[in-house]
C-alpha cells in the first residue's frame, strides 16, 4: 500500500528529533525559565488559596411525608402508600432562586439580592434518592457554623413545604372519600433520615488540587512557549531545526 | 465431572445440540489442523512452541480455577516498554502533546469534586486515555530489537486453542458449554488484541495467509463478542478487498458462518436486531442521553463533561443499581466506570468535545507514522472495543494499537536494510522519514 509515500510526507514538518539526552539537556539548560513559570503558577496557587473563602459542606436525607394512594377516579387505595410530594418536587423548590425565604438566606450568609439568590441555588446540589422517597440535599458555603444553620434552615423549609403539600392532599382525600376515617388513612410527616453531615475540612477549594494543578500548568506553559519560539526560530534560520534542540546552542 | 466426558452422554448432547456440535466439531478439526500447519510455518523450535503453548494452557488452567486480579497486568508491560521507549527515544515528539497534558492537569486537578460523604471514583482508569496518548507520542517510533513476529503469530494461533481449553474447562467442571469463554480476562478485552495481531500479520508484515485468517474468525466466533465481531466484519472488507478474487470467495466462508452461527445457534440472545434496545450498553446510553434530555444542544452546555470525580446521576444510577453494585461492590456508590462502554462514561466525563478528541488524536499520530490506510486498520479494533468496554482507557487494546507502531517500524528497519544491502543508497532519506 501507500505506507512509505504517506509517512515521507511527514519529513517537511518542523518537529526536530527528540532523545532522552536532549530532554535533560534541555531541562537543564532552561531550568531557571521552566522554574520561574512553575514558581508563577504555584505562587498564583497560593494567591487563590488565600483569597478564596473555605466552603464546608453539610449534607443531609430527607425521607419525603407518605400518604395512601388514589385511583383515577379519586377513590382511595387502603393498601397503595404513595410518597406525597415526591422528592422530585422538593428539589424543584430548592432550584428557584425566587423561593428562599429571608432568614434561610441570611442564615447561609447571602443577602436577599437576586445576585444572591442566584448563588445559593448553585451553592445546593439536590437529587431524589431511593427512588424518590427521599430527597438528598448538600449545600455548601464558607464556614463550619454557617454551613450547620444553613442545614438546619434548609431542612426546616423543606419539611415545611413537604407537610403542607401531604397535609393538602390528605384533606382534599379525606372531603372526597366521606366513608374513610382519617385515623385509618396513611398520613407520615416528612423526617430528617439522619443528623446533618458537616465536611470534616474544607472541600473548596482543594489546597493540593490547586496548588499542583497551577504548577503543572507552568510548567506546560513554559514548555509551550518555548516551543513555540523555537517553531519561529526554525522559520527565520531553516537549518536551525535538523538539530537536536539544546545539544549545541 | 468425569460423567460430562462419557461416550453416551456426549452423544446424547451430539443429537440435542446437533448445530452446535457439529458446528464445534469442524471448528476443532480445523482449528487443530490450521494451528499444526502454521507453527510448521513460522516457528522453527516446534518443541519451544509446544512448552509454551502447555505453558499458556496451565495459565489458563490456573485463571478458570482461581481467578487471579490481572487487570493491571497489561498496564504494567505498556509501562515497562513505555519507560524502554523513553530511553531509548529517538524521534518526533508531536506538539498534541501539550493539549493532552492539559488535558489531564485539568482534569485531575480542577475536576469539580464530588460530595464529602461520597466515595472515591475510580478515576485511574478515566484518566489512562491521556496516559496512553502521552505514552504513544513517545513511543511511537520506537525502533525494538527482538522480533515481534513471534508475539503477533503466537497470538493468533494460542488464543483460539486456549478458548477451547476454557469451553473444555466449564465442560469438565460445570457439564455445559460455555458461549463466552476467555482466556485471562474477558472476552470484551481480549478480542481487540487478536484483532491487532491479525492486522499486523496481514496489512504490515503483508502475509495474507488464509489460515490466519480463519483462526482470528474462530476466536471471533467462540469468544462471541458482539463488538469484537463488529471490529472484524470491520476489518474483514479492507481485508477481502486486498485479496484475489479466489481467496475473497474462500475468505467469505468464516464470515458467512460466524453470522449463520450468531444468527441461528446462539440465537436472539446475543444479537437481536428488533430488541437492540436491550443491550445493556446501549441502555447505559440511553441513560446517560436522558441526562441530556436527549437534546444535543444540552450535552453541548456541558462542554468538559462533569469531570472525573463526579458520581452519575442517582436517579440514573437506580435504575441501574445492579451494575453499581457489580462494579464498585455498593448499590450506592455510583461511579461512571459502571456505564461500561468509553463513549457513554467519556460523553459524562469529559464531554463531547473530549470524546470525539481522543479517538482523533490516537489516529492523528497513527497516520504521522503509518498513512492513513493502517492508522485507520489499526484504531478499528480499539474503537469497536469503545462502544463496549474501556476501548481507548483499556490496556489490552491500547497494547495492541501500540503493537501495529512497534511491529510497523521493525518491518519498515528490516525492509531498509533489505535495501541497503542491495543498493547501499537511500538508508538516510529512509530513516529520516521516520523520526
Amino acid at each position: 500500500m501507500s505506507d512509505q509515500s504517506s509517512s515521507s510526507n511527514f519529513s517537511s514538518s518542523h518537529a526536530p528529533v527528540m532523545t532522552l539526552d536532549a530532554l535533560v539537556t534541555y531541562a537543564v539548560q532552561k531550568i531557571r525559565f521552566l522554574l520561574v513559570f512553575a514558581g508563577a503558577g504555584l505562587v498564583l496557587g497560593l494567591l487563590l488559596l488565600w483569597i478564596t473563602p473555605k466552603r464546608y459542606e453539610a449534607s443531609f436525607l430527607i425521607k419525603m411525608p407518605t400518604a395512601n394512594a388514589l385511583n383515577e377516579f379519586g377513590v382511595l387505595q387502603p393498601h397503595l402508600i404513595k410518597v406525597v410530594p415526591p422528592a422530585f418536587d422538593a428539589k424543584k423548590l430548592l432550584l428557584k432562586p425566587e423561593l428562599f425565604r429571608d432568614d434561610t438566606l441570611a442564615a447561609c450568609a447571602y443577602s436577599d439580592t437576586n445576585a444572591d439568590r442566584k448563588s445559593l441555588v448553585k451553592a445546593i446540589y439536590a437529587t431524589e434518592a431511593d427512588y424518590g422517597s427521599s430527597i438528598l440535599v448538600a449545600v455548601r458555603v464558607p464556614g463550619q457554623e454557617t454551613a450547620q444553620a444553613c442545614a438546619d434552615r434548609i431542612i426546616a423549609d423543606v419539611i415545611a413545604f413537604a407537610n403542607a403539600e401531604k397535609n393538602n392532599f390528605v384533606l382534599y382525600t379525606l372531603q372526597v372519600n366521606k366513608n374513610i376515617s382519617a385515623k385509618s388513612m396513611v398520613n407520615t410527616d416528612a423526617k430528617l433520615t439522619a443528623p446533618v453531615r458537616i465536611s470534616d475540612g474544607p472541600v473548596s477549594p482543594r489546597p493540593w488540587h490547586l496548588l499542583i494543578g497551577l504548577t503543572l500548568f507552568g510548567l506546560l506553559l513554559a514548555c509551550a512557549l518555548d516551543w513555540l519560539r523555537y517553531l519561529y526560530a526554525s522559520r527565520n534560520h531553516p537549518e536551525a531545526s535538523d538539530r537536536v534542540p539544546g545539544a549545541n546552542s | 465431572m468425569l460423567a460430562h466426558w462419557s461416550i453416551p452422554y456426549l452423544l446424547t448432547k451430539f443429537v440435542n445440540n446437533r448445530n452446535l456440535a457439529i458446528f464445534i466439531s469442524i471448528t476443532f478439526i480445523a482449528l487443530l489442523w490450521m494451528s499444526y500447519s502454521l507453527i510448521r510455518k513460522h516457528f522453527a523450535s516446534y518443541r519451544a512452541v509446544m512448552a509454551s503453548l502447555l505453558v499458556v494452557l496451565l495459565l489458563g488452567f490456573l485463571q478458570f480455577i482461581q481467578p487471579l486480579p490481572l487487570f493491571f497486568a497489561p498496564d504494567l508491560l505498556i509501562a515497562l516498554v513505555a519507560l524502554w521507549a523513553l530511553v531509548m527515544l529517538r524521534q518526533s515528539i508531536s506538539p498534541a502533546i501539550f493539549i493532552v497534558a492539559a488535558l489531564l492537569i485539568y482534569f485531575v486537578c480542577f475536576s469539580t469534586p464530588r460530595l464529602d460523604i461520597e466515595f472515591d471514583n475510580r478515576y485511574y482508569i478515566s484518566i489512562k486515555p491521556f496516559l496512553y496518548l502521552i505514552i504513544l507520542y513517545f513511543a511511537s517510533a520506537a525502533k525494538m530489537m527482538p522480533s515481534l513476529k513471534p508475539i503477533v503469530y503466537g497470538s493468533i494461533i494460542f488464543y483460539p486453542l486456549t478458548l477451547l481449553w476454557n469451553v473444555g474447562l466449564w465442560w469438565n467442571r460445570d457439564g455445559f458449554f460455555m458461549s463466552r469463554p476467555n482466556f485471562l480476562f474477558e472476552n470484551n478485552f481480549e478480542v481487540p488484541w487478536i484483532l491487532s495481531c491479525f492486522v499486523v500479520a496481514a496489512f504490515i508484515y503483508k502475509d495474507k495467509d488464509l489460515r490466519l485468517y480463519l483462526l482470528v474468525a474462530i476466536s471471533v466466533i467462540l469468544a462471541g463478542s458482539r463488538s469484537g465481531l463488529a471490529s472484524f466484519l470491520l476489518i474483514s472488507a479492507f481485508y477481502l478487498l486486498s485479496l484475489s478474487r479466489v481467496k475473497i470467495a474462500i475468505a467469505s466462508i468464516p464470515i458467512a458462518s460466524a453470522l449463520t452461527y450468531l444468527v441461528f445457534i446462539r440465537g436472539s440472545s446475543s444479537v437481536n436486531a428488533l430488541q437492540w434496545e436491550k443491550i445493556d450498553r446501549v441502555q447505559t446510553l440511553l441513560g446517560i442521553l436522558a441526562f441530556y434530555d436527549f437534546r444535543f444542544s444540552e450535552i453541548l452546555t456541558h462542554p468538559l463533561g462533569v469531570g472525573i470525580y463526579q458520581k452519575i446521576p442517582l436517579n440514573l444510577c437506580n435504575r441501574m443499581e445492579g451494575y453499581a453494585d457489580w462494579f464498585t461492590g455498593s448499590y450506592f456508590n455510583c461511579d461512571p466506570i459502571m456505564l461500561q462502554s468509553f463513549v457513554s462514561r467519556s460523553l459524562f466525563q469529559f464531554g463531547i468535545y473530549v470524546l470525539v478528541l481522543i479517538p482523533m488524536l490516537f489516529f492523528w499520530e497513527a497516520k504521522k507514522r503509518m498513512g492513513w490506510y493502517l492508522a485507520l486498520l489499526s484504531i478499528i479494533p480499539m474503537l469497536g472495543a469503545s462502544f463496549s468496554v474501556g476501548g481507548f482507557s483499556n490496556g489490552i487494546a491500547f497494547g495492541g494499537f501500540l503493537l501495529c507502531f512497534l511491529a510497523y517500524r521493525q518491518a519498515q528497519t528490516d525492509a531498509i536494510k533489505d535495501s541497503t544491502s542491495m543498493t547501499g543508497l537511500h538508508n538516510v532519506t529512509a530513516t529520516r522519514n521516520w523520526v
